[in-house]
């Protein structure tokens, strides 16, 4: 059952709260050992939560929209009681969090129970979820495949329906790209939207959380859940304008990913076509800005730890620690810039549509791929439409498309700042079309 | 080759400065991450930014 059935289905009494947490619990034991989604579950706290849930509604008590709904969490959000591993070996030392974080303490009051927290790429630093010390999540459509990062052990946890809801975060592209291989609905909400208060930090002037989910409607009722109501309360404002981002978002992406576009502009009939003539430095400066403010994040660690660090991530780190400040402000100056470019880009539309990754899920341990004859490196090049928007801080929503090839593809629905709700309805406007959605659950799960 | 060598003298000089110890290893691979991170600056220094443009403090849509 996806989370409104579960809710659902628990509000009226037609199943427990206990159940439906159990079951999630089942799921996790039967199929993680393929994933390894998950790198810890919180069997006795679920129970618990379920438990009061069950209580509270036969004492008559409301336990809100999402009662009895299993999700899990990104490793990098506390968990009151348990050390907050954002991935790493470094922090595992660190004194267990006091509090819950608090997108998980949302979906909690809304009556969701959290079960489990997931594997990621070390420190968010990542587009593969290869994790040096938790191993690879695997992706359900492909066990052989990444399940895209860094939110990887969420989304497979989602597209494998171990739980309909889970929790991740998006720096430069870290729900949209494990969105889009793992074919889910992901959104990455207007910067600052969703409080990220008790998520360990990456890059603060670029970090965002959201959640995953299999549907759209899904998507939206946690979105309803994270967000305050004054975001929630945005309406749209009359038919929406559409445009395809050209340029940049429709060069060096393998077939597969353009169909996935394709299909969407044309479902939409979208004529349009806009360029953001500065993409690719929108790119690079929110790589700068990555570099520079994580490095300086684990200055002091690196001094002292660097050896326990992923070599993945570590010397990325060092190396922006040690970067000319004068890069970083540079880059934080083309960021105003862009914001205006972007602004010019919505006045003529609502919506841009642009491909979320240039390609399907690549293997495990895959280094390089060849796009029109180039041989390019897979590591950082997963997010090369994904890093230009987040300099832009606006709200996305990552679409699944299936159907164009072996696995599934992703579409970002990028709007203006404050527009989720008004994504939210296209998403399941073009679920309900047949154009995106999840799919049946993987078999290989 | 210019540039690697200009980029080795930074780290080295950047990492005595704070402190950062850097065995031969990690320190190649921290000089050709910094002359990834110097292609990204160049280019994005391409672009002219008045001095009206201001760092982009506080998230304005």
């Amino acid at each position: 059952m996806n989370a409104c059935e579960t809710a659902a289905a628990v509000r009226s009494r037609g199943i427990s709260a206990r159940a439906a947490t159990g079951a999630a619990l089942e799921r996790i034991a039967a199929a993680d050992g393929r994933l390894n989604a998950f790198t810890a579950v919180f069997a006795d706290r679920a129970l618990a939560r379920a438990d009061a849930i069950d209580g509270s509604l036969a004492a008559g008590h409301d336990p809100g929209p999402l009662a009895g709904v299993p999700f899990a969490a990104k490793n990098l959000f506390d968990v009151a009681g348990v050390v907050t591993r954002a991935g790493a070996k470094v922090t595992a030392s660190d004194p267990p969090a006091s509090g819950d974080a608090a997108v998980v303490v949302a979906l909690e009051r809304a009556g969701a129970v959290l079960v489990g927290a997931t594997n990621m790429d070390e420190f968010a630093y990542g587009f593969v979820t290869e994790n040096a010390h938790d191993g690879a999540t695997h992706n359900p459509h492909d066990l052989t495949r990444i399940a895209g990062g860094s939110s990887g052990g969420s989304a497979a946890a989602v597209a494998a329906g171990i739980v309909p809801l889970a929790l991740a975060s998006d720096t430069n592209g870290s729900i949209r790209v494990p969105a889009a291989l793992c074919g889910i609905f992901g959104i990455r909400p207007t910067y600052g939207t969703i409080s990220t208060h008790g998520s360990y930090p990456f890059v603060n002037s670029l970090d965002t959380v959201g959640p995953f989910a299999r549907t759209a409607a899904d998507l939206r009722a946690a979105f309803d859940a994270l967000a305050p109501a004054r975001e929630r309360a945005a309406p749209p404002r009359g038919p929406l304008r559409y445009a395809r981002l050209g340029g940049y978002f429709d060069a060096e992406l393998l077939p597969e990913a353009r169909a996935g576009v394709d299909a969407v502009c044309a479902a939409l009939d979208v004529r349009g076509v806009v360029e953001l003539a500065h993409a690719r430095q929108a790119r690079e400066a929110a790589f700068l800005i990555t570099a520079a403010e994580a490095g300086q994040l684990h200055l002091a660690r690196l001094r002292t730890n660097a050896a326990d660090y992923d070599p993945a991530t570590r010397d990325r780190l060092i190396a922006g620690a040690l970067m000319p400040a004068c890069w970083y402000v540079r880059a934080q100056r083309f960021r105003s810039y862009f914001h205006a470019e972007m602004r010019a880009a919505f006045a003529a539309c609502d919506v841009l549509i642009a491909p979320a990754t240039p390609y399907a899920a690549p293997a495990i341990g895959q280094r390089t791929i060849v796009i029109e004859g180039v041989e390019t490196e897979v590591r950082p090049n997963v997010g090369v439409f994904t890093q230009p928007i987040t300099l832009a801080g606006v709200p996305v929503v990552t679409v699944p498309v299936f159907g164009l090839g072996a696995l599934p593809v992703g579409v970002q629905l990028i709007g203006r700042a404050g527009s989720e709700r008004a994504l939210l309805e296209l998403a399941q406007d073009l679920e309900r079309r047949g154009v995106a959605g999840a799919g049946p659950i993987p078999v290989a799960v | 080759m210019e540039a690697q060598a200009a980029a080795a003298a930074y780290i080295d000089g950047a990492a005595a400065l704070l402190e950062m110890p850097l065995d031969a290893e990690r320190r190649a691979a921290v000089i050709a991450a910094t002359l990834r991170l110097a292609a990204f600056a160049a280019d994005m220094a391409t672009i002219e930014l008045g001095h009206e443009i201001e760092i982009a403090g506080v998230f304005v849509p």
